[in-house]
């Protein structure tokens, strides 16, 4: 009786047990729908938050001072004025800084590109002894603080008489580029498959051959990407550049925009007109640069 | 193993990066025991060079100034101009660097750390000079200040205020202020005549013209972390009371009536909504803004907020309501804190003649009179003979400028007197300290009694980090 009870029990738990496995799994299936305008909305409050600090950066710079420390904050210029833009375009340097900004941030990463390329490679492709403690020592050359290496970086340039020139500067910063430049590009190259590079060789190729005319063609979205980031590293860096120039023809903007603060009331307009400014050689940059990180994968792979 | 050996090579590289930042020099040495060529060897060097001033022969020489940018383009340029016009005159390449003030300190400190590439003359302040103490690596520069006083008097507290342990590690040449700025048609609605004229008075008046209904407060006096504009603000109302962090011989004696009396007291305005509520977020920039925005009646500030109003016509209205005023007194004195900049000689120049020569150069009367009048009345004059001039008598703003420099004679830790004190008393200052200790009673983060307790905490330790 008690035995026929308890297979009783058990059916009837095993039962129980069943439909709540069944529910479950009802419930796992049912998808939820959200509302197409619910996502909209979702992407617009989302540009909102992201787009807001650049918008308020754009419409500070055509205000005039009393309407930027007015007590309550205006959406837009109620006195629109070009006076932050005409200070910084005729009464600073601000246009040759851009200049040499430019010119060091260009030099830098293509020769930061070429240069970390073959050891991003080689650490990828290459089994050699040690090849592990490169790996981990390219990441700790990475994650050295700017502030730890400023002055024995800067005796180094007085020691070439470098200091106060823009190419200073183009030596120094590939010590961080370099790192930053292998270190991402590594996994890009692994990614790469090797029956493309084994074809290669197959049919011929040498080693720097399968490097340049197979891999590199694949591996451009991910060295395109690269370089914009490496390009964005050197246009906005301050610290290298504030120690190591000093005349006004050398110095880089973001020296020059640092020099508009003067004690307890920045002119805002102009610093908002000089980020404005700023940003839009890397605006530019990114637009030129975003076909490329669309197709190269393809363009490579029709080739292999 | 391999781990062992890997982290054995890492402290080897971190070790050999600490090493190749010192230039293996000890600036303590270079500073009190120059080297042959240096010309520091003679501690009278400077004060040598004074008498010789003008005999030199300095043609082909060549001498690095390095200028802390200020507020006005027209300003610098005028002293970049004059340096140049030295070198022209005398034969000598200047180099003349203008550098921001956010920057100046970062530049010069690599120099000085790599040992290379290291200005002759900078533009310099107490503060700058014990931020180095025990190797300060300015010369003493007390010979040729004696020597321009002797031609032209400097203000007694120019003079004595800028002597750090009975030194000069600067020659004095202007000195900035922070005045009190009050809303003149505010008080006059409150029905209040005459202007506050000490501590307790400013109290009671911004008590009565607040309106926070219509978010307006009496008094725009802050305490956020980085606000260094009130720590100076704060500090000189307990100084004025009596209360002090450190006494003359440097002991800590911040655990006094007095400073607990004024914490509690301004928490109190803060709770009665006479000061604004963001007033314990704001940082320098804090009060002018809210001044100019028209949220506070009463605000202590350098007179770079009375060039923002004069510059700019929209606020002529604010301006006309505007009294610029030398702050108060207190129950026990009226001792202002002192801003005083001039001209240091490093001790790594080789030409110490030149260098003097440059400094008597820029001081020269007529010129530097001209310059004076350019940056009117942010940066007020250190010589007595201002008294007599009009630019400084009849204009009121520029004469409570004066009046205010007349009688600066504080600074950070007064009134402790020894260099290490003094010294001790400038690091701890860069944690504004006072503001914290405000704001931490005022949001109930803290008692009185730790947040004074917390102070005297941090001197012991910076006492301890000078080796006092």
């Amino acid at each position: 009786m008690l035995q026929s009870r308890i297979i009783c029990e058990a059916a009837s738990w095993r039962a129980e047990l069943k439909m709540k496995q069944n529910n479950t799994i009802k419930i796992r299936r049912k998808r939820i729908r959200i509302p197409a305008a619910a996502g909209r909305i979702y992407i617009v409050i989302s540009l909102i938050v992201a787009l807001f600090p650049i918008y308020w950066m754009i419409n500070t710079s055509f205000k005039t001072e009393y309407e930027i420390y007015a007590k309550t904050p205006t959406l837009y210029p109620h006195t629109f004025t070009l006076d932050a833009y005409k200070y910084l375009l005729g009464e600073t340097n601000f246009l040759n800084s851009m200049k040499n900004s430019l010119v060091v941030a260009a030099a830098v990463s293509l020769f930061s590109i070429m240069v970390a390329y073959p050891v991003a490679y080689t650490l990828a492709r290459v089994k050699f002894k040690g090849r592990k403690v490169f790996s981990k020592a390219i990441l700790f050359m990475y994650l050295l603080p700017t502030s730890v290496l400023y002055i024995p970086l800067y005796m180094l340039l007085a020691k070439l008489h470098l200091t106060n020139s823009i190419w200073g500067l183009a030596v120094i910063y590939p010590t961080f580029t370099l790192p930053y430049i292998s270190w991402i590009l590594i996994p890009h190259i692994a990614d790469i498959s090797r029956e493309l590079e084994e074809a290669a060789e197959v049919d011929g190729c040498t080693r720097l051959q399968t490097m340049y005319r197979i891999v590199f063609p694949l591996a451009v979205p991910g060295i395109a990407s690269t370089a914009i980031f490496t390009f964005a590293m050197c246009w906005g860096e301050y610290l290298y550049a504030l120690v190591n120039l000093t005349s006004v023809d050398a110095q880089t903007f973001p020296v020059v925009i640092s020099g508009l603060i003067f004690g307890d009331m920045p002119a805002w307009n102009q610093l908002m007109a000089a980020a404005v400014l700023a940003g839009i050689p890397i605006i530019i940059i990114y637009m030129l640069a975003s076909s490329t990180l669309v197709g190269g994968r393809t363009a490579g792979g029709v080739k292999g | 193993m391999k781990k062992k050996l890997w982290a054995l090579m890492m402290a080897a590289a971190v070790t050999v990066s600490a090493v190749g930042c010192g230039n293996g020099k000890d600036p303590a040495k270079e500073a009190q025991t120059p080297g042959q060529e240096n010309p520091a060897k003679d501690e009278n060097s400077a004060a040598d060079a004074a008498e010789n001033a003008g005999a030199a022969d300095h043609a082909g020489k060549t001498i690095t100034v390095w200028i802390e940018k200020i507020f006005s383009d027209d300003a610098n340029a005028a002293m970049e101009a004059r340096l140049r016009q030295f070198g022209e005159e005398q034969g000598v390449t200047v180099n003349v660097e203008l550098i921001g003030a956010t920057d100046f300190m970062t530049k010069l400190n690599a120099t000085i750390e790599a040992g290379q590439n290291v200005p002759d003359i900078i533009s310099s302040s107490t503060t700058k000079v014990l931020n180095y103490y025990p190797n300060i690596p300015c010369l003493d520069v007390s010979g040729l200040v004696e020597e321009i006083n002797g031609e032209r008097p400097y203000i007694t507290s120019a003079l004595e205020g800028t002597q750090i342990g009975g030194i000069h590690y600067y020659v004095p040449y202007d000195s900035s202020s922070c005045m009190m700025f009050v809303r003149k048609d505010k008080l006059a609605e409150a029905g209040i005549t005459g202007m506050p004229a000490t501590w307790d008075e400013v109290f009671e008046t911004a008590r009565a013209i607040s309106d926070p209904d219509n978010d307006f407060y009496g008094l725009g006096m802050g305490c956020g972390e980085n606000d260094d504009d009130d720590e100076n603000t704060l500090r000189q109302y307990f100084w004025n009371e009596g209360g002090y962090l450190l006494d003359a011989e440097g002991n800590i004696t911040v655990d006094n009536d007095v400073i607990k009396n004024c914490v509690t007291n301004w928490a109190e305005l803060y709770h009665s909504q006479v000061i604004p509520p963001d007033a314990i977020t704001w940082d320098a920039g804090g009060n002018n803004s809210s001044y100019l925005a028209g949220r506070t009646g009463i605000v202590f500030n350098t007179p770079t907020l009375y060039n923002a109003m004069k510059n700019d016509e929209q606020y002529a209205e604010l301006l006309e309501n505007t009294a610029v005023l030398a702050p108060p007194a207190g129950a026990d004195n009226n001792v202002y804190m002192s801003y005083p900049v001039g001209f240091s000689i490093m001790n790594t120049c080789k030409d110490v003649d030149l260098a003097s020569d440059v400094i008597k150069y820029v001081a020269e009367k007529e010129w530097y009179d001209e310059y004076i009048a350019k940056i009117a009345p942010i940066y007020a004059p250190v010589f007595q003979d201002a008294e007599n001039s009009p630019l400084w008598t009849e204009d009121e703003v520029n004469a409570q400028v004066l009046k205010y420099v007349q009688s600066a004679t504080g600074y950070y830790g007064y009134p402790v007197a020894t260099i290490s004190g003094r010294s001790v008393a400038a690091k701890h200052y860069f944690t504004f300290p006072v503001g914290k200790m405000f704001n931490q009673v005022a949001t109930g983060a803290a008692s009185v009694e730790d947040a004074v307790a917390k102070i005297a905490s941090d001197l012991d330790d910076f006492k301890d980090m000078v080796g006092e």
